[in-house]
């Protein structure tokens, strides 16, 4: 005669398991009062916590601020330069093919060495402030990357992996395909068994009588009927997506034959 | 094997998302546990007692299947409930079933009990360790066993301690094979055939769904 699994299962449990609520309600008040310490401590901390980013944000606030003067300071030389510079070359240009009177063309030289010179020293000077902008722009971006990574962390781990999917095959669209390279094939499933990892390895056979074996991927798709009839079962046939990878197939996606 | 490019791995984490949205099913009992925690936080120890009154099985179980000890499962299933009570404020809702969470806490509890204790390698070499005849007599018993009837408890040391916890879990947590992958940290379809060969060895044992 047989029995239902689930409810002598239940039955089971019910009886294998010790009575421990007065044990447990005994250590509620002692652990009431630990927590209470804890909570007050975290309180304290939590208060200090708050101050320290009250700091930080007017400590930034600055920064930003310091950090669009010297922009703006930069660039007004770099205008400055543009526009001093700019018509003396304008000039030596087109009149690089007309005669001109020896002095005319010296002062041309001349003025264009000293725009020239001009134009050097405020890069230098440009330069140096670039410098300076620098470090600080390098502070900046790690503070926005920081910044970045936090709000990022909260992303699934999934996506963020897809993103650097999607950057690879950006960079070298032939690789990323070959990569991405995926088998869909209508299989019935031979025979399973377990390899050394502890995992469920499908040998399988195709319409054309080829056979191979694959290991389902761990972010795999499987249709839900698959699952409520109890997963991936022998002798069945279903449309399976493989992935080869170093160690054979992997299926990235069952579904229903 | 004739080679087409298919769907991204993009386009199948959108599909996986979507098959994770649609397979959440609508728990019921999710809102009695809600508002069981809600009382914990304002101090009303009668939550946790009803926490306690309808899983103390489910919890004392997988804990048990772990620590392989009934006196440390059962220091360890008490520290479950005092932290359960300590930490009510940090559940939340949509983090996924109450019955997953509370079994990936109670599984993690366990396993850094036996990392204190030093008995870290039993666990993590691998069930041979705890029951070293257990795999081949499982293996025995799907492929030469007569049917017989045994009792739940004959009948469960059969099993693989590995298909005994997903048995566990699908039977008294009521979670998904995704779910139960996950508090597992085993693939997916490792899962759903090691619960289907389990299910194999207790219908020979004279157990059917």
């Amino acid at each position: 005669m047989s029995k239902n699994l689930e409810n002598e299962y239940k039955e089971y449990i019910r009886t294998e398991t010790p009575d421990m609520w007065e044990r447990i309600e005994k250590s509620l008040p002692e652990r009431e009062a630990v927590w209470e310490e804890k909570q007050e401590a975290g309180d304290k901390r939590a208060e200090k916590s708050k101050s320290r980013q009250k700091n930080n944000e007017v400590r930034g606030r600055k920064r930003t601020a310091k950090f669009y003067a010297r922009i703006g300071g930069s660039l007004a030389a770099a205008i400055l330069v543009l526009v001093v510079a700019a018509p003396v070359l304008k000039n030596q240009l087109f009149s690089g093919g007309q005669s001109k009177s020896n002095s005319e063309s010296s002062f041309t030289m001349n003025a264009a060495d000293e725009a020239c010179e001009e134009a050097v020293q405020t890069a230098g000077s440009t330069g140096s402030m670039a410098e300076v902008q620098d470090t600080d722009g390098v502070e900046g971006f790690e503070e926005a990357q920081e910044a970045f990574d936090e709000a990022v962390k909260d992303e699934p781990e999934q996506e963020a992996g897809a993103e650097v999917n999607a950057e690879e095959a950006a960079e070298s669209p032939k690789e990323a395909v070959s990569e991405i390279g995926l088998v869909s094939l209508e299989l019935t499933i031979s025979r399973i068994e377990e390899n050394e990892a502890g995992e469920a390895v499908y040998f399988a056979e195709s319409e054309t009588g080829e056979s191979c074996s694959f290991v389902l991927a761990e972010d795999a798709f499987v249709e839900e009927e698959i699952l409520q009839e109890g997963g991936i079962l022998q002798g069945k046939r279903y449309a399976v997506e493989l992935e080869k990878g170093e160690e054979g197939y992997r299926a990235v996606a069952v579904r229903k034959k | 094997m004739a080679a087409v490019r298919l769907r991204t791995k993009q386009e199948r984490t959108k599909d996986n998302r979507r098959f994770t949205k649609t397979e959440k099913r609508e728990d019921v009992e999710e809102g009695q546990f809600v508002q069981a925690v809600e009382r914990m936080k304002a101090g009303d120890k009668q939550g946790l007692k009803e926490i306690y009154q309808a899983y103390i099985g489910y919890i004392y179980s997988i804990v048990y299947q772990i620590i392989q000890n009934k006196e440390n499962a059962e220091d360890v299933t008490s520290e479950f409930f005092l932290r359960l009570w300590e930490r009510a404020g940090q559940y939340k809702t949509e983090s996924g079933g109450h019955r997953g969470y509370l079994a990936a806490i109670a599984r993690n509890m366990s396993i850094d009990f036996l990392r204190k204790s030093g008995r870290e390698q039993l666990v993590d070499t691998g069930e041979e360790d705890v029951e070293p005849d257990d795999k081949t007599a499982g293996r025995l018993s799907v492929e030469q066993e007569v049917i017989e009837e045994l009792s739940m408890q004959e009948a469960l040391e059969r099993l693989e301690v590995k298909e005994r916890e997903i048995v566990h879990l699908k039977i008294m947590g009521e979670l998904t094979f995704r779910e139960i992958a996950g508090i597992l940290h085993m693939p997916m379809g490792t899962v759903t055939w090691k619960y289907k060969n389990a299910l194999e060895k207790l219908r020979r044992c004279g157990y059917h769904e």
